[in-house]
């Protein structure tokens, strides 16, 4: 293909990350000439997808160049197998399409209201979101002695979506069911009663349930979970966890009865990046994979003139070509120390892990997707001592129907806002317990374990603009469980700005002509 | 909250109306006015063209109800007559077929869009009584579990429509008296109380269901041919189930309307065929009254401001002191807070709480 030298952009975008992509998407009818490269050789950055050889390859890949990459202490292990035609086994490498960021998107998400207004979400496919399950150790009335160090198992308990889950649920007593549904009824229109929660703002969630709700500490466990905050409770504020709540509890039904979430079919949000990036490059959009800024000394963008107000940057990039462009969009290329770092893990097993799926509603849809969440402190280590203080960690569980395993397998995605070698133990006990709770024969078997680090980022910004300060100072949040519409605010914000008068409605497009040859599937 | 926010199909929006719109529903009053005094001036005449003329205007506005009264005329003209109602017909006659059929489908199709209109039901309700004499057991079988399933589907799409769940035990009457032709069908009453139970587990608030599981019960024990052991574990089944959903979510009223249904079995002044225990002695119902008001005082350490509860007390309480004039599980000071509580959360009613004390003597 020719070479990128000397070519004239009107911008240039670098990484196809899903905020990136969005971007492209929001842009893909706005007649600009637009370059979008991405350092890697796949498409969504962060948020990419991997068949079983593109794991391995990523996993040398980056040890190799540890460099600017958000990912780091990549490990990969197969376990032997006994007898290799026994039993089960590993498919072949493109049966698998293990999702980096695995995120469940609310059904109130702006972002699917913009996928279809944006028209791309033919080509996309979503699933349900099923139950969500709390780990609880509990003291075990059937077995073991009150002396005894290790508890002798935890068991899963399902969070309770509304009024009739409260109704039918078997464990909690009737005092329980009265205070949580007292909560659920507040939750409902929260915004409107600030006198409850005002003074509570940002004192942490658990004393907020205590005092106003008269909610024993044995059930803040469920009401966490749905706050999916990877903080220990005593830092999750009341502020941080009533939006989430009730993000949870209003989608519930808006789709259908029972659930209120859904997952991208085929890799969690890489899907999304692909078919953004795929109707940019319809709009006329240049895509260059394998293609970075310069890591060189003299720094890569620089002012080259002004042609009447617009600045002219020269960009040089990775194998020396310098080009020019209006505006550059990208990740600033530096974690900075107060941003966060998580373990992650990405389990392969031999079962389809049935409990945990089971039927969402009449009528509804089947769950691909099941959520388990360990409380702080219901895991431990040998090693550890004061293990309130340990970060929840989440467990997003993924059938076959997902696509991102073959028949017969699902796929645990792990991950705790802990780094270092106790985060990746937390995230293997928390694997190992989610199995042994389960009552499935035969036992699953792991059958591929993948865990790494991830640093959280800044988020996507103008480089180079006039101010030198970054135009936001939030956090890239691909950490998060579930999608965050604030990604989209960002992507707005930076689309309004490279837009500037002529913006137009934000991802709002009429189908094109009908000879495009789009494939629906 | 869900359902009852449906508003019904209507008309155009009366918010804001260009001229030409105005015009133009002018016009379309107009052609409305015309269609309605022909019909009428045909009153008299029974044919099929007047038949007509009514569907297309009761596809305009189904809650005329002359209109059916007329369309009915009509069709009573046009069918057969002299059919014996219970002996089935040699062969079904295809011109009659055609006339069921059709107002079949103008009420099916009438239904989609106005679920909650008295006349439509009712027309239906007709036509298939009508057509009862028309068709052999077996078409009449096959047609009222059609029925069956069509109330099915609206219930599905509107567990709360009233009218839907009044049809649907007209429907089960219909299949259990063709049963008796027929005694290999087995009887409808246990899968309808699990239905009832399936729609109350999706939606507590369901009035509809809790009413027609009240109706079901006597039948229930009846065909279980239930001893005095197998009503009291119904009646006992019942009241835990009601003491959830009552723990659950105090506040909605559905719930307690079952509630005084179950307290209401358990009264000497229950008539015989409606009880579910037949041999309560008064200890019995001492015993019940009391855990039934022992677990709803309960709830108010937690919960102060829900009216049902004061009320449910009050209306225990009366019925305990029928059976039990000196019973000291509460006092005349307890009902006499009671009361003052209700007088509290539910001002607007004033008179007909001090109505109830007066009833009560406190």
């Amino acid at each position: 293909m020719e070479t990128l030298d000397g070519t004239e952009w009107d911008l240039l975008i670098v990484g196809t990350g899903l905020p990136q992509s969005l971007l492209a998407l929001a842009l893909s009818r706005s007649g600009k000439k637009i370059l979008h490269i991405d350092q890697n050789d796949y498409y969504g950055g962060p948020e990419a997808a991997f068949s079983l050889q593109e794991v391995e390859e990523w996993g040398k890949g980056l040890a190799d160049d540890p460099s600017s990459a958000p990912f780091s202490s990549i490990s990969i292990t197969k376990p032997e197998q006994v007898d290799p035609d026994e039993g089960p086994s590993l498919s072949f490498s493109r049966a698998y399409s293990l999702a980096l960021c695995p995120q469940l998107i609310y059904a109130r998400s702006t972002l699917l209201q913009h996928l279809v207004s944006s028209k791309v979400y033919r080509q996309l496919e979503f699933l349900a979101v099923g139950s969500f399950w709390v780990y609880s150790l509990g003291a075990d009335e059937t077995a073991g002695s009150p002396e005894a160090l290790t508890p002798v198992g935890g068991r899963l308990l399902r969070v309770p979506n509304g009024r009739e889950d409260v109704f039918q649920d078997q464990v909690l007593d009737f005092k329980a069911k009265r205070a949580l549904m007292k909560f659920l009824r507040f939750i409902a229109d929260y915004e409107e009663q600030p006198e409850v929660w005002e003074d509570h703002r940002n004192k942490p969630f658990p004393s907020f349930l205590t005092e106003q709700f008269k909610i024993p500490a044995s059930l803040h466990a469920p009401l966490l979970a749905l706050t999916l905050s990877p903080a220990v409770p005593a830092q999750t504020t009341t502020d941080h966890a009533l939006p989430r709540i009730a993000r949870h509890l209003r989608s519930i039904g808006f789709f259908g009865a029972g659930f209120g979430s859904v997952i991208p079919k085929w890799g969690g949000m890489s899907e999304i990046t692909q078919v953004a990036c795929r109707a940019s490059a319809v709009g006329g959009g240049v895509y260059v994979l394998g293609k970075g800024l310069s890591t060189t000394l003299d720094g890569s963008i620089n002012l080259d003139h002004q042609e009447g107000e617009t600045p002219i940057y020269k960009v040089r990039l990775k194998d020396g070509e310098l080009i020019t462009t209006g505006q550059i969009v990208g990740d600033p290329s530096h974690p900075r120390l107060e941003d966060p770092a998580y373990c992650r893990s990405i389990t392969v097993v031999s079962s389809t892990l049935d409990p945990l799926f089971p039927p969402i509603a009449e009528d509804a849809p089947s769950p691909a997707c099941a959520v388990v969440i360990f409380p702080s402190g219901t895991l431990k280590l040998d090693t550890a001592d004061g293990e309130a203080k340990v970060p929840p960690v989440y467990i997003s569980v993924h059938n076959s129907d997902a696509g991102e395993c073959p028949a017969g397998q699902s796929v645990l995605y792990a991950s705790i806002a802990l780094k270092g070698t106790a985060g990746f133990q937390y995230l293997k006990k928390s694997v190992e317990a989610l199995l042994l709770s389960l009552d499935v024969t035969p036992s699953p078997t792991t059958l591929l374990s993948v865990q790494y680090e991830q640093q959280s980022r800044p988020s996507m910004q103008l480089l180079a603009s006039e101010t030198d300060e970054p135009t936001n100072n939030s956090s890239s949040s691909s950490m998060d469980l579930a999608f965050d519409d604030s990604v989209l605010d960002q992507v707005k914000g930076l689309w309004q700005e490279i837009m500037g008068e002529d913006a137009g409605k934000f991802l709002v497009f009429e189908d094109r002509e009908a000879n495009m040859t789009e494939d629906d599937e | 909250m869900a359902s009852h926010g449906v508003a019904r199909v209507s008309g155009p929006n009366a918010s804001v109306r260009s001229e030409e719109l105005r015009q133009k529903e002018l016009k379309q009053i107009a052609a409305y006015k015309d269609l309605v005094d022909l019909v009428n001036t045909k009153e008299t005449q029974y044919t099929v063209e007047v038949l007509g003329l009514t569907t297309k205007l009761l596809n305009e506005n189904p809650e005329y109800y002359t209109i059916w009264n007329h369309r009915r005329r009509i069709l009573l003209t046009l069918l057969p007559t002299g059919l014996v109602q219970d002996s089935p017909p040699p062969k079904p006659d295809p011109a009659a077929l055609d006339i069921v059929n059709g107002d079949l489908q103008l009420t099916f199709a009438l239904l989609r869009k106005f679920p909650k209109c008295y006349w439509i039901w009712n027309h239906r309700n007709w036509i298939l009584e009508k057509g009862q004499s028309i068709f052999d057991s077996a078409s009449a079988l096959t047609l009222w579990l059609g029925e069956l399933q069509l109330v099915g589907k609206m219930l599905h799409s509107d567990s709360r429509n009233f009218h839907a769940w009044s049809y649907r035990r007209f429907v089960v009457a219909r299949l259990e008296l063709i049963r008796t032709r027929t005694p290999t069908q087995q009887s409808l009453t246990e899968s309808e109380f699990e239905y009832t139970t399936k729609m109350i587990k999706s939606n507590l608030s369901n009035f509809s269901a809790w009413h027609n599981r009240s109706q079901l019960i006597p039948r229930l024990l009846e065909e279980r041919v239930a001893d005095s052991a197998a009503r009291r574990k119904v009646l006992n089944d019942e009241l835990a189930l009601i003491c959830t959903a009552i723990n659950t979510d105090p506040f909605d009223q559905s719930i307690w309307f079952y509630h005084q249904y179950l307290m209401s079995t358990l009264s000497p002044q229950c008539a015989p065929q409606k009880m579910i225990v037949r041999d309560l002695s008064n200890l019995d119902r001492q015993k019940y009254y009391a855990h039934e008001m022992e677990y709803i005082r309960e709830i108010l350490d937690d919960e102060t401001e829900c009216k049902w509860i004061y009320e449910a007390l009050l209306c225990c309480a009366s019925c305990y002191l029928e059976v039990d004039g000196g019973t000291e599980a509460f006092t005349t000071l307890d009902m006499r807070e009671w009361l003052r509580e209700l007088k509290r959360l539910d001002p607007l009613r004033k008179g007909r709480w001090e109505d109830l004390g007066r009833r009560l003597d406190i």
